[in-house]
């Protein structure tokens, strides 16, 4: 199947909430009470994803960090936002929606290393803790209209 | 509903001011409610001082005061300077008064529905539709909404929503943790339920440590994080009060809550022990290994957040993305231990004490 490299995402704030450390990056879905942590090159991917880079920038990116095929980095770049879609943690942006990609903070000194294709640890320890789920949760066109003015609940 | 692109119709406008006039419409009805239930069953008031903000609570009626007050009572304060928030409370039985009706469709998701507003127009909003319970803070009046029936009452830490929705704006973070130390310095607490975190801040009582909370607590982050109390009260279970037997003379069941139910509130049974908060030097994620002995393992920021943040994010309404960054702020400003509890309890305070005093050398 062909890829569209010019696909860009965004992560899904709210109600997805995140951090990123030195090489892991843990990341928390506020509705669902799941967590996750990425490793490396997973935060990378993350990061960039953040950034709005599109799927050919990011494969272009951690291909000058790691030694691998293209078509390998562009396969697990693909398997891992398929991931992050399928745990509602990104979605789909509108095309020409660039951020802006950060300099390269993690080039690893210049040396590539070998690449491990990343892996999304999930979570469910804690997820009893949830405050239930939201029923209904207002957008941006704000306060409800009275009784029978509302839209019925789809 | 905005129309396609940024454009904004007439029709969206004119649906957007009805909304606003409704909310207006509404949260008058609530404050109309709350003054109806103080006319027919009395009203009392008290001042406190969170984190050095100054809150004024009031109840109508006198139902709700034994649920509210007495975790509060080391926050206590003899000033009446203006309040930065006056929350109002009550409860539908005693006082005959119900909250005005939700506005927003419940629908039929049965008892264990949610109905959430986050700061539309600076108003939080949240109806458990099951227990009834109604939490409303409005920042443009400085107004709290408290309506919960005795039964639904949270004994322990009440009010947690309405400080959290407060306080978070201001800095200060509401988190899931456990803070016992010196008034230099302490260590917080972190983990789920079950992990040791609350045995081993209730551990301390009986120790040189100082004592800020066993459940939740107020997180000032940054460069020089620094954790407040909050609550005075705890939860004993069984199995703690058959394991720290000093813990018997602090214990009562107080009145109106269920009579399985022990609590300890160290305003009235242990002042002494009792800080109001101190910097934090270190975080302690609490695991029962089943040992003899208490020691504490190095570990990453990323293990104590694991530990720290999904257990506070999933207990709050309302819990966002900078609730979280001053989480992971703190676990990169401080050393972070596993602590791996041995099963003799009163070693706990003494493996705490020497990972603090070591931090001061």
């Amino acid at each position: 199947m062909e890829i569209d490299e010019r696909l860009r995402y965004a992560i899904n704030s709210p109600p997805v909430v995140h951090e990123s450390f030195v090489d892991e990056a843990v990341i928390v879905n506020l509705n669902s009470g799941a967590y996750y942590s990425l490793d490396k090159c997973g935060l990378a991917i993350w990061n960039l994803i953040a950034a709005g880079a599109s799927i050919g920038e990011m494969v272009d990116r951690i291909s000058g960090r790691y030694t691998a095929a293209r078509e390998d980095i562009l396969a697990a770049v693909v398997e891992l936002i398929s991931s992050l879609r399928r745990e509602d943690l990104i979605q789909p942006a509108a095309e020409g929606n660039n951020l802006g990609i950060a300099p390269d903070a993690n080039s690893n000194g210049g040396e590539k290393i070998p690449f491990e294709p990343p892996r999304l640890n999930k979570f469910t320890d804690v997820e009893d803790l949830l405050v239930l789920d939201p029923i209904h949760d207002v957008d941006a066109a704000g306060w409800p209209q009275k009784g029978s003015e509302r839209p019925p609940r789809t | 509903m905005a129309a396609e692109g940024l454009r904004t119709s007439a029709a969206d406008l004119t649906q957007m001011t009805s909304g606003l006039e409704a909310g207006a419409e509404y949260l008058d009805a609530l404050e109309d409610a709350f003054l109806t239930a103080e006319r027919r069953a009395g009203c009392s008031e008290q001042f406190y001082s969170v984190a050095n903000n100054p809150l004024r609570l009031r109840l109508a009626g006198d139902a709700l005061a034994p649920l509210i007050k007495p975790p509060l009572e080391h926050l206590v304060s003899s000033s009446r300077a203006t309040p930065a928030l006056t929350i109002c409370a009550w409860d539908p039985e005693t006082t005959g008064v119900h909250p005005p009706a939700c506005p927003w469709n419940a629908g039929d998701d049965g008892d264990q529905a949610k109905i959430s507003v986050s700061n539309w127009e600076g108003v939080e909003f949240a109806l458990f539709k099951g227990s009834g319970e109604l939490n409303v803070l409005d920042r443009r009046r400085k107004l709290g909404f408290h309506c919960v029936s005795r039964a639904a009452a949270i004994f322990s830490g009440p009010l947690l929503i309405q400080l959290h929705w407060w306080l978070g704006e201001l800095g200060l973070h509401c988190i899931h943790a456990g803070a016992v130390g010196f008034k230099d310095g302490g260590a917080l607490l972190v983990g789920k339920g079950g992990s040791g975190k609350s045995t081993s801040a209730l551990c301390c009582l009986d120790s040189n440590l100082g004592y800020v909370a066993d459940d939740h607590c107020l997180l000032s982050a940054g460069p020089a994080p620094y954790v407040h109390s909050l609550y005075s009260s705890g939860k004993l279970t069984a199995s703690q009060l058959d394991q720290l037997s000093f813990l018997d003379a602090l214990a009562e069941s107080p009145k109106g809550i269920a009579a399985d139910k022990t609590v300890i509130f160290l305003a009235r049974r242990a002042r002494q022990k009792l800080l109001p908060g101190f910097p934090v030097r270190m975080v302690l994620v609490p695991r029962i290994v089943g040992g003899l002995t208490t020691t504490a393992v190095t570990i990453s920021p990323v293990e104590a957040l694991k530990a720290l943040a999904p257990s506070t994010l999933f207990q709050l309404i309302g819990a966002s993305q900078r609730d979280f960054h001053a989480m992971a702020e703190l676990v990169k400003s401080v050393p972070c231990y596993r602590l791996e509890l041995g099963t003799d309890l009163r070693a706990i305070a003494g493996a705490i004490e020497r990972l603090l005093v070591r931090s001061f050398q």
